[in-house]
């Protein structure tokens, strides 16, 4: 073997970067694998905060969070989970505090705090303050503070390495092997390299690249969902994904919530505040699943702007002074990419996809499990928006996927720690990555075939197509086969690119295969749920169905695509109601 | 689909074998005003070259990964619409950064940069700041304070390939760095500081800034490195005045101490 560590962690994102700390901390052997460098990770594109009851500005209850989460998540969270999220956000944040992060301020020196979508007081009655903030850029910060710490106490970082393989010990994950460790290719060189380890974090993100209108990052195609899911994990809720309402027209960026948790409006072409007839309550800070679809409806009645498919986001009321302190990146992005002034002018917005909620299913302790009745796959872990706890249930809420990584994060890095005392390493044998480089070789042996940006841009055309805001049996039942062809075209892929040197032509092809095992559980799980929950929308059934409904998806890999299976949801406090906002 | 065309010239470079350093030329369809210089590379790359290598990811500025230059500026190209950069006419000229190891095409090699500003634990690994020099960065009468500003680092690169004498000594701090160690002065903590003030007064620290300002004036997160080096300068004169009569002692005072 090329290299042993006690943990290994894939992807520098906020949840990798906490369980790296945590480790280290523990004076276990740790190292981080990305395939970027890990001030480059998605997490630093967080705008808006992170929610946490400290109670700042009025009263708040981490009570009234989880009950927010849970119904944000319309009652498909696991409310052991939810729990977990709502209490830990506390002690998190304040603990970010102490290493340094430079969060907004009270003018009595507290951290600030702002409302959010779906956030509110004492359980639905109105908007609460609870998202702690450094401006626009939270995300940023998080994760220059996580990795300054994880410096400090020494993890040791592989930048460029791209896992593209899990190694186990004594069978695939489905069938009760354990984690040994997983395969890299160095980008620089295009060497393979295995790591072997005793416990193995996932924490590699989304994979928002399967769909054409995404605010995700090029580097977000599903890797860790992908190889979990090919190793005999089943992926959970894949047919939960949230359109964030307030994405750049065309391009997908957003354009962050705080814009309407700083008291920013949303009109259709008559100058009309829509979000009147959809959520009275909370009018614009509804939650996302319930905004964009309200938007989506407002396109199809024709009252998008001048008839298009856009409407507006209107911050030109709250004034200069609080959108260039508090808004001041949004601001930005208006300016840059739509020449738009939101000091003077409404901006155009669309919904874009935003956030998988369903992902690799875990344990409270981010150990991953791999059927219903929650077998741990032993040294395996998940973390973050690759993780399915499942906290975020049907639709997350806004600010709720920084709170997700930090507490799962740091959970699973102090579980991991837990685990590998007194363990020895797993047993691994000399040719445990010939697989992997045998896929590899095949790709770049082909001397024609596909073209693998062309399959990743079909691929996201019939997503977003037929897999977006709303959906039918129809859209869905036609999107399968054509994501069948592209699996059969996928098959045939090819390379131009023959080297060794940074060879992005290869690493699109592996990421493409990623992204075709997400879109195919996407879109297997999401035609046999015949209800709508949260960010599934099914028109041709509109309502949800507790009875036949409340219960997670497990999609398993299997011979002529995924085999589904169900797991109950938990419930402790909060009976499933009937969600209004 | 755009009908009018834009001709890219691409640097292609060593880093593969039997190659020499040229320029390629493609023509691309082009929407300028709505499309982004990354947007077009991206494209280059998907349809007529798959053996160009960029570097790119988040697609808004908040990463810094995809800093090149532009007609010989450093620019971050996700958020450099096509019509901020091109007269309509000429072909527009993209190039890796300068001052750092060229991977291959458009891509450098940042770790150099990145293990530098990581190797002092700057700038976020700090004690809490006190509240009233607001944290935020944003001061009472409104402005983004500079507190702020530095904060809004990307580690893009792109002031140190501005800068023509990071250029002539590969051992020169280089103004993200250098702009890092100031903020550290700023936030005020002492021990952290004094650490800052010893890096930063060398030959290959403030006093190697020749005052060009071109770091300033390429930044793409408003950073300002060069007035922070001039204010580094002054820190470290003022230090060194105040400190001479007391060297002795703070050499004897246990580690980690604060007065």
């Amino acid at each position: 073997m090329d290299q042993d560590f006690d943990a290994l962690i894939v992807g520098a994102g906020g949840a990798g970067l906490w369980a790296a700390l945590e480790l280290a901390q523990a004076g276990v052997p740790t190292a981080v694998l990305t395939k970027l460098y890990p001030t480059r990770s998605h997490t630093g594109a967080a705008q808006g905060g992170v929610c946490a009851a400290l109670g700042n500005h009025e009263e708040d209850h981490w009570e009234w969070h989880m009950f927010d989460t849970v119904k944000g998540g319309d009652y498909l969270t696991d409310q052991d989970a939810a729990e977990v999220l709502a209490r830990e956000a506390i002690e998190t944040v304040i603990e970010l505090e102490h290493m340094g992060l430079p969060f907004n301020r009270t003018a009595d020196g507290k951290i600030d705090q702002r409302r959010f979508g779906g956030h509110t007081r004492n359980f639905g009655e109105g908007p609460v303050r609870r998202s702690c903030f450094a401006a626009d850029r939270t995300g940023h910060m998080i994760l220059q503070t996580l990795y300054q710490q994880c410096i400090k106490v020494g993890v040791q970082f592989f930048d460029e390495y791209h896992v593209v393989d899990l190694l186990f010990d004594g069978g695939e994950a489905g069938a009760g092997g354990r984690a040994a460790g997983v395969v890299a290719y160095r980008i620089a060189d295009g060497e393979l390299r295995a790591f072997r380890a005793k416990a193995v974090l996932l924490a590699t993100g989304g994979f928002g690249r399967m769909f054409r209108i995404t605010s995700n990052a090029w580097s977000l195609t599903g890797d860790g969902v992908a190889l979990a899911y090919r190793h005999g994990v089943p992926l959970q809720d894949m047919e939960f994904y949230q359109f964030h309402p307030t994405g750049i027209v065309g391009l997908g960026i957003l354009l962050s919530e705080a814009a309407r948790g700083e008291g920013g409006y949303l009109r259709n072409d008559s100058g009309e505040r829509f979000m009147a007839r959809y959520a009275p309550t909370l009018m614009e800070l509804g939650p996302r699943d319930l905004v964009s679809r309200a938007i989506t409806m407002e396109i199809r009645a024709g009252r998008g702007i001048g008839g298009k498919d856009y409407v507006y986001l209107d911050v030109t009321h709250l004034g200069r002074k609080v959108i260039e302190e508090k808004l001041p990146d949004i601001t930005e992005f208006a300016r840059i990419y739509q020449g738009v002034e939101p000091i003077s002018e409404p901006v155009p917005i669309q919904p874009t996809a935003h956030y998988a909620m369903g992902g690799i299913p875990t344990d409270l302790h981010a150990r991953v499990i791999r059927d219903a009745d929650r077998t741990i796959v032993p040294g395996l872990y998940a973390a973050g928006e690759c993780a399915c706890v499942s906290v975020h249930g049907a639709n997350r809420l806004g600010t709720n996927s920084l709170v997700d990584l930090l507490v799962f994060g740091r959970r699973a890095g102090r579980q991991m720690a837990r685990d590998v005392r007194g363990v020895d390493l797993p047993e691994l044998t000399e040719d445990a990555i010939e697989p992997v480089r045998a896929e590899l070789r095949a790709i770049s042996a082909r001397s024609s075939g596909e073209n693998a940006a062309r399959i990743r841009s079909d691929l996201a055309d019939v997503m977003m197509d037929n897999v977006g805001v709303y959906r039918t049996e129809e859209l869905l039942s036609a999107a399968l086969p054509r994501v069948r062809e592209l699996q059969e075209r996928y098959s045939r892929v090819h390379v131009d690119d023959k080297g060794t040197v940074f060879n992005t032509d290869l690493l699109e092809a592996r990421e493409v295969g990623y992204l075709l095992d997400c879109a195919e559980t996407t879109v297997v799980s999401a035609l046999a749920r015949k209800e709508s929950r949260g960010a599934h929308a099914r028109e041709d059934y509109p309502e949800r169905d507790d009875v036949n409904f409340l219960s997670h998806t497990l999609a398993y890999r299997a011979e002529g695509g995924p085999r589904l299976a169900y797991k109950p949801v938990t419930i402790t406090r909060f009976e499933p109601k009937p969600r209004t906002y | 689909m755009p009908d009018r065309t834009i001709d890219l010239r691409i640097w292609r470079s060593i880093g593969r074998p039997g190659l020499r350093p040229h320029f390629d030329r493609f023509t691309m369809p082009v929407d300028p005003e709505r499309d982004t210089l990354l947007d077009l590379i991206e494209r280059t790359w998907a349809a007529l070259d798959r053996t160009l290598v960029f570097r790119h990811a988040c697609h808004h500025a908040s990463c810094g990964t995809c800093a090149i230059r532009v007609d010989g500026r450093e620019r971050l190209p996700c958020v450099t619409t096509v019509a901020d950069v091109w007269n309509g006419r000429s072909p527009l000229t993209l190039e890796p950064l300068r001052n750092f190891p060229v991977v291959a095409d458009l891509a450098v090699d940042p770790s150099g940069l990145l293990a530098r500003m990581s190797a002092l634990h700057m700038p976020y690994v700090r004690t809490v700041e006190p509240a009233v020099r607001a944290s935020s960065g944003v001061t009472r009468d409104g402005d983004v304070g500079a507190a702020e500003r530095f904060e809004d680092c990307i580690e893009c690169g792109a002031c140190v390939s501005a800068c023509p004498v990071a250029g002539g000594d590969p051992d020169y701090l280089g103004p993200a760095v250098l702009a890092a160690a100031e903020r550290l002065i700023e936030a005020g903590d002492i021990n952290r500081a004094a650490r800052a003030l010893d890096m930063a007064d060398t030959d290959h620290g403030v006093w190697e800034c020749r005052s060009i300002w071109a770091c300033s004036a390429v930044c793409p997160s408003g950073v300002d490195p060069a007035a922070r080096i001039m204010a580094l300068r002054r820190a470290v004169l003022t230090q060194s005045t105040q400190t001479a009569s007391t060297e002795r002692s703070s050499e004897d005072a246990p580690a980690g101490a604060t007065p």
